[in-house]
């Protein structure tokens, strides 16, 4: 009996040290990210020329039975296909294996990494570099200066990380536009600037928070239940962007949102957005995020916060329905800010340099730009490369969608997004104390900014 | 004459109180019979609040989308879409996933008595050495939710190569926590005299647990089988975790895919009409097996 104790007590100390082992990785260094390419630094490209038949295995999020899960099965279909042909007998295989959500897949490949059963190849969320950094090689071993040059700038937020350049960021979303009901806007009397106009003088002043409220609130008729704007959630990143601000540092080691009243301003314009009667509560109802986009196709809703994967559902919707929409990045104080969602590709370090090579080999053909629009046609994802927009399968699609180029382009207003292990765990701290806007009206703005800072605070400190 | 006197003589004080019991017996009779059409009325409430979830799926799962984006919580639909079981059979590629289902439910329904029932059994009738450890430690497990404990729970079965193998899939199940504990309850129950007089007439073992006391457990061992299918059938994320291929995923993981998981927003009639395929094989077995689920989940004592 006390044997069996003392064993046990053992049991759980080992546990414990091991746990604590495993959670020591090394403090974070200082290196601030560089330019794409530092003067003086030559990149040995990895190139595939394999002897024998070489098997490498991707991990994506999603099911195979998802929209995304299918385009990248018929793109590794094709690549296998092209290298029996050119290649027999010395070709790549790809296994493309699907693992959920993508916090499912963090974990997994966390784990499959420190077994050594890990992919040579995978899709990891945008903010999840901070992550797996360390265990990938550098991507400018596998595509040229050029090459990097000619993706679209707007869609590199978050693939530089301490100095390397970690992701690239192959199946990419617009996470912050709003896409606006042209017509019923125009029978309230509202003109909306068009992307095009804003995208030509971005330093205009056609968009502004104010003259969006104004417009959100000239459309609303709440008698009717017709309301100017729609949105599920704030978005405290871009109302810092938006006035030439930031949440963070750039290693989001520290809060840069404390330094002046840009935050307060920020929750005080989207609490007014509730209060002045230009969008219902998202507090008010269960499941407000998906009525509001049926709301949205049954023309009660004005303008709606949304991301670009929506746009092709809602231009089917518009196209039954006959009314027109426009796509538009969220409305300035100073700047415009598009923020990128989606996932992207790493190429591990910790597999045998043949599987690696063949990876990169398999990147750099997904990346070609007719690929990319294949790809696109899949998914509705945005197009990496903007050569892939004038490719036929893309053409095609934005002839019937022309609102999924526009959210492409957009992403000009993209910036480099601040890289931290603390990123993810913050921006969802201030998310959802930054609600409280909402849910508690009688709660000032000064008390709200104190509480998120306190929560941002912590959670910077508890995850350096 | 005096009428009060008279009627006095007929109401004495046993009468007034026959009378009184009388009422009370009438106000009682009410009160049990107000009593029964409101425990009635309790009992319809709460097995609407179970059966609405599943109306209101099956009303979802035949809406056009526009109206399934509402959340209504109307269950009456006008024109019903069955189109929306078609696409979702075809774009979950049910056809495939059914048959993994099927075997993964089979080969873990039919190999975990194997292990469960000789454990609970010894740990239900026998003394050894670390009894009580083993049964901490495997408590311990059944404690901590599946989340916590992904990470060396893969680590583990990827360094012995179970991941992505019929094997690491169906292991965890053949060793149930629930099922031990179960049995075990159940072999507790059964009258000691039983084993007693069978191991004096020099039984074994293996004789005593499967031919007297397995026999005597059958409603117990009824319940497990349901409640294990019914597990096992809509297990999703020990499948996701530990598989990497699409040879051995099962039907939950490929109606994930409905959702499109992380960004848009779903088509939820059609997430809810392949839910509705999922959900089939137990409801038509509680349908049709209605009487004897009931017997076995309500009347689960053991034979005695």
């Amino acid at each position: 009996m006390k044997k069996s104790k003392r064993f046990g007590v053992m049991l759980v100390v080992v546990l414990a040290i091991v746990m604590a082992l495993g959670a020591c990785t090394g403090p974070a260094d200082n290196v601030v990210d560089g330019e794409l390419y530092p003067e003086g630094t030559n990149w040995e490209m990895i190139t595939s020329k394999p002897s024998e038949p070489v098997n490498i295995t991707m991990w994506i999020p999603n099911s195979a039975t998802s929209t995304m899960g299918v385009g990248v099965q018929t793109l590794a279909d094709l690549f296998n296909q092209e290298q029996a042909t050119n290649n027999p007998g010395k070709n790549i295989t790809v296994t493309v294996e699907y693992q959920g959500k993508s916090s499912t897949l963090n974990e997994k490949l966390q784990a499959s990494i420190l077994s050594g059963n890990n992919p040579v190849i995978s899709a990891i969320g945008v903010s999840s570099v901070p992550l797996f950094a360390s265990k990938t090689i550098d991507l400018r071993r596998v595509f040229t200066y050029e090459e990097l040059q000619a993706q679209n700038q707007g869609l590199l937020q978050y693939s530089l990380y301490n100095g390397a350049f970690v992701l690239n960021p192959y199946f990419p979303s617009a996470s912050n536009i709003i896409v606006a009901n042209k017509t019923l806007m125009s029978s309230k009397g509202v003109t909306l600037p068009t992307a095009a106009d804003i995208i030509k003088q971005p330093k205009g002043d056609d968009w502004t928070w104010d003259k969006f409220i104004a417009a959100a609130k000239k459309v609303t008729d709440t008698e009717k239940g017709i309301y100017g704007f729609a949105s599920n959630s704030l978005d405290p990143i871009g109302m810092m962007y938006q006035q030439g601000g930031s949440l963070y540092n750039k290693t989001v080691t520290e809060l840069a949102f404390t330094k002046d009243d840009k935050f307060a301003k920020g929750l005080e314009f989207w609490r007014s957005l509730v209060t002045e009667n230009c969008m219902l509560n998202p507090n008010s109802r269960s499941n407000h995020g998906t009525i509001i986009v049926s709301e949205f196709y049954e023309q009660k809703v004005g303008m709606i916060y949304t991301t670009s994967s929506n746009i092709v559902n809602l231009s089917k919707q518009a196209k039954e329905n006959n009314y027109e929409l426009e796509v538009l990045p969220f409305p300035k104080k100073t700047d415009y800010f598009t923020n990128q969602g989606g996932s992207g590709i790493v190429i591990l370090n910790n597999k045998p340099q043949k599987e690696i090579d063949a990876a990169a080999e398999f990147l750099r053909w997904l990346n070609k730009p007719s690929n990319i629009a294949k790809m696109c046609k899949a998914s509705g994802y945005l197009p990496l490369h903007p050569a892939a927009m004038n490719e036929p399968e893309l053409v095609e699609i934005y002839k019937e969608t022309p609102l999924l180029k526009t959210a492409a382009e957009l992403m000009i207003f993209g910036v480099k997004s601040p890289q931290g292990k603390a990123k993810v765990a913050c921006d969802s701290e201030i998310n959802k104390y930054c609600k409280y806007i909402w849910s508690e009206p009688n709660m000032s703005i000064e008390e709200i900014v104190k509480k998120v800072t306190e929560r941002a605070q912590y959670t910077i400190e508890a995850n350096q | 004459m005096r009428i009060e006197n008279y009627t006095d003589a007929y109401s004495p004080k046993e009468i007034k109180d026959k009378e009184k019991f009388l009422l009370w017996v009438k106000v009682k009779k009410r009160l049990v019979y107000i009593l029964k059409v409101l425990n009635c009325i309790f009992a319809l409430g709460i097995g609407l609040m179970f059966v609405y979830p599943f109306a209101w799926m099956a009303s979802m799962s035949l809406r056009p989308l526009t109206e399934a984006l509402k959340f209504n919580p109307n269950i009456i639909i006008k024109n019903p879409v069955w189109d929306n079981y078609i696409f979702a059979w075809n774009q979950a590629r049910v056809s495939h996933y059914i048959g993994n289902s099927l075997i993964y439910s089979a080969l873990v329904i039919g190999l975990q008595y194997l292990t469960i029932i000789p454990a609970a059994y010894a740990f239900a009738t026998m003394e050894f050495k670390g009894k009580k450890f083993l049964w901490g430690v495997k408590f311990l497990g059944m404690m901590l939710p599946a989340e916590a404990t992904l990470i060396p729970v893969y680590f583990f079965y990827s360094k012995l190569g179970l991941v992505d193998t019929w094997g690491g899939l169906i292991l965890p199940s053949l060793f149930s926590m629930f099922g031990i504990y179960m049995f075990m309850g159940a072999f507790k129950q059964l009258p000691k005299e039983v084993i007693e007089s069978a191991k004096m007439d020099k039984a074994s073992n293996r004789v005593i647990m499967l031919k007297i006391m397995v026999p005597m457990v059958t409603p117990i061992f009824i319940t497990h089988l349901i409640t294990s299918f019914i597990s096992n059938w809509n297990e999703y994320y020990w499948v996701l975790v530990m598989t990497n291929s699409e040879s051995l995923r099962t039907l939950p993981v490929a109606l994930r895919g409905l959702l499109q998981v992380d960004e848009g927003v779903p088509q939820w009639n059609v997430a809810m009409a392949g839910t509705m395929i999922q959900l089939a094989p137990i409801l038509l077995m509680y349908i049709f097996a209605n009487g004897k689920i009931k017997t076995s989940m309500v009347g689960n004592k053991v034979k005695k």
